[in-house]
């Protein structure tokens, strides 16, 4: 399994990797922005999940999430943001997001989220 | 060598034939002479000279000219062979990094302890030994004819190569952990070390990666150890000795309070007195173990033999004799024991709750955070989540210790059934542990009799089982340990605390 942790924090990729190795996740790749997002999609891509953050300098979340979604990639995609109003939630959803995290999180609360997120793209995949 | 002229002049040539000098041989000058006359002469005997030889003779004929006697002057010179640079060849081992360290260590020590050498000189498989440097090509020398000096020519470098050693290109290499022996015409590796007499001034510790057999004994404070086997076939006194295998000493081991001996398999000797002693694995022994400190990780066997004194681990069991003595020695034994469990305990607990507290202040930080999440701004939100992975992360990271524990108090569950089998006598004074349990010996029990922890009206007591008779006599229990027990149960029960 490849996931994609893309977020200007570093800390927070880390915060994702320490939770992605407890799901057993093989392999992840890392991007600070939206920009070097999808250099690394072309370059490593395809995935299986991305994890992106909203707030990045170059390219936000959401529209990387936009540009992937035009680019006819279907991976599953986490917003994970501190922006918590029903609207921007509504805003990710409908650029093709598959599921939302709003921080501030707990390990547990952002490793269901990703196992909830694979298990609907799973199911759907196989429909 | 004979002198060439004519009635005028003389041309005499070194023995060596590497010098010619020209000279008058008339006691006058004469009145005409030439260059070309005497180069003509010199040309005749063959001799070859050079411009310098050439400016000498018109020197020489100039001084004629002015009617000077001149003296003898040299017009040839030949060259020196140069001999080939013999080859040599150069130790590799030990590494020089290794040498300076311990060169260094001894100079900084004012006096020199003579017990701490090492003299023993070891290889590892794929270490570098020797470097065969060949000689150097010198020059053929010439002599004032012309004629070539053959210079003196040295024999290629060569080693001869025995057993666990190669050679590549001028390198020699080990190809196995040993005692590298080499005389000036061969190498090799000894994968055994052996020592014929004592380990004393003249051998010095023994740091060997296999195995090692000594002839007699190991003296006071001097130091053996070995990756694989140790052999000693005389006495063991207050030395250390540590073996990673197996620990035969059979003479017999007399610490004298001082010695430390360890194997991580098993060790076996005839008796063991006054000593620390650690065996992975069983230890046995053929006479007697008395007031030892001795921590047996498996089944400890002393069949025609007593355990008088000390404190006694034996993880998987026992199998003596006779326990303690008819003075009342107090004698500890513990068996199915892991001291692993204690040992890991201790080291573990403390961090285990200093952990969990740091968990629970740094989630007493988040916890407002989180009760006030719409009033906070990105960088809080942002904050208040890195705080929460730190304390998932101080959870988790107690979770894996305790887990830990867990495997090894298992693992001392498999053992707690161990039983104690007496062949002759049990004396008072005895003190016998389970886990959890002990008992004091108040009265001589005679033998064979099997001594096992059993639950009696779901309490835990100690039982003596009579082998001939069958029948069992309860030797009384009290709580061993207790609070360790009950801290332990505690910290290892599943739910999370606090």
């Amino acid at each position: 399994m490849k996931i994609l942790l893309v977020d200007d924090s570093r800390t927070m990729r880390n915060i994702f990797k320490r939770v992605i190795v407890g799901i057993n996740a093989a392999e992840t790749a890392e991007a600070g922005d939206g920009v070097e997002a999808l250099q690394v999609i072309e370059q490593s891509g395809p995935f299986d999940l991305m994890l992106l953050d909203w707030n990045m300098p170059n390219m936000d979340g959401i529209t990387l999430l936009k540009t992937v979604r035009e680019k006819k990639i279907f991976t599953p995609v986490i917003m994970v943001t501190t922006e918590a109003e029903k609207s921007r939630i509504i805003e990710a959803i409908k650029a093709g997001a598959n599921n939302y995290m709003v921080k501030p999180f707990t390990p547990d609360a952002l490793k269901g989220k990703i196992e909830e997120t694979l298990k609907k793209a799973k199911a759907s995949a196989t429909a | 060598m004979p002198l060439t002229a004519n009635k005028l002049f003389m041309v005499n040539i070194s023995n060596d034939k590497l010098v010619a000098t020209l000279s008058l041989h008339a006691t006058e000058p004469p009145d005409k002479t030439s260059f070309e006359e005497i180069l003509n002469q010199i040309g005749g005997m063959k001799i070859t000279l050079d411009d310098e030889g050439k400016k000498a003779v018109e020197d020489f004929v100039a001084q004629l000219t002015r009617k000077e006697i001149p003296g003898p002057m040299v017009i040839a010179r030949g060259r020196k062979p140069e001999p080939d640079q013999p080859g040599k060849i150069e130790t590799l081992w030990p590494d020089p990094a290794h040498a300076t360290k311990q060169e260094s260590e001894t100079s900084s020590v004012s006096s020199e302890n003579y017990y701490d050498r090492t003299c023993v000189v070891v290889g590892k498989d794929g270490q570098e030994l020797l470097r065969l440097i060949q000689p150097q090509s010198g020059q053929n020398g010439v002599d004032i004819f012309g004629k070539e000096i053959p210079r003196k020519l040295a024999s290629e470098t060569q080693i001869g190569l025995g057993p666990n050693v190669r050679r590549q290109g001028d390198i020699v290499y080990a190809t196995c952990s040993g005692k590298v022996e080499y005389t000036n015409v061969k190498v090799w590796v000894e994968p055994r070390f052996e020592i014929p007499g004592n380990v004393d001034f003249s051998v010095g510790n023994i740091d060997f990666p296999e195995d090692v057999h000594i002839g007699k004994n190991v003296l006071d404070r001097f130091k053996v150890s070995s990756g694989n086997d140790i052999v000693v076939q005389g006495t063991a006194e207050a030395a250390e000795i540590h073996a990673k295998r197996d620990l035969v000493v059979k003479g017999g081991i007399a610490g004298k309070d001082k010695g430390i001996f360890s194997a991580g398999q098993d060790i076996k000797s005839k008796y063991i007195i006054n000593s620390k002693v650690q065996a992975g694995r069983n230890i046995e022994v053929e006479k007697e173990i008395v007031q030892c400190d001795l921590v047996c990780q498996g089944r400890l066997i002393i069949k025609n033999g007593d355990l008088i004194g000390g404190r006694t681990v034996a993880t998987g069991g026992a199998t003596i004799k006779t326990l303690g003595s008819a003075a009342n020695i107090k004698t500890v034994l513990e068996l199915g024991i892991n001291g692993k469990l204690q040992e890991q305990y201790q080291e573990l607990a403390p961090q285990i709750r200093q952990n969990r507290q740091k968990a629970e202040k740094v989630k007493q930080v988040v916890e407002p955070l989180l009760q006030n999440q719409k009033h906070l701004t990105s960088e809080q939100k942002e904050k208040a989540t890195e705080l929460l992975f730190q304390a998932g992360n101080l959870e988790d990271s107690a979770e894996q210790m305790i887990e830990q524990l867990r495997q090894i108090a298992r693992k001392n569950e498999e053992t707690a059934l161990a039983e104690l089998v007496i062949n002759g006598t049990i004396y008072p004074g005895c003190v016998i542990r389970f886990p959890r349990v002990q008992a004091t010996i108040t009265m001589a029990l005679s033998g064979p009799m099997k001594i096992v922890p059993r639950k009696v009206d779901s309490v835990m007591r100690i039982s003596a089982l009579d082998e001939r008779t069958g029948s069992a006599h309860d030797l009384g229990a009290t709580p061993w340990d207790a609070e360790f027990w009950e801290n332990l149960d505690k910290l290892l029960r599943p739910e999370k605390q606090g």
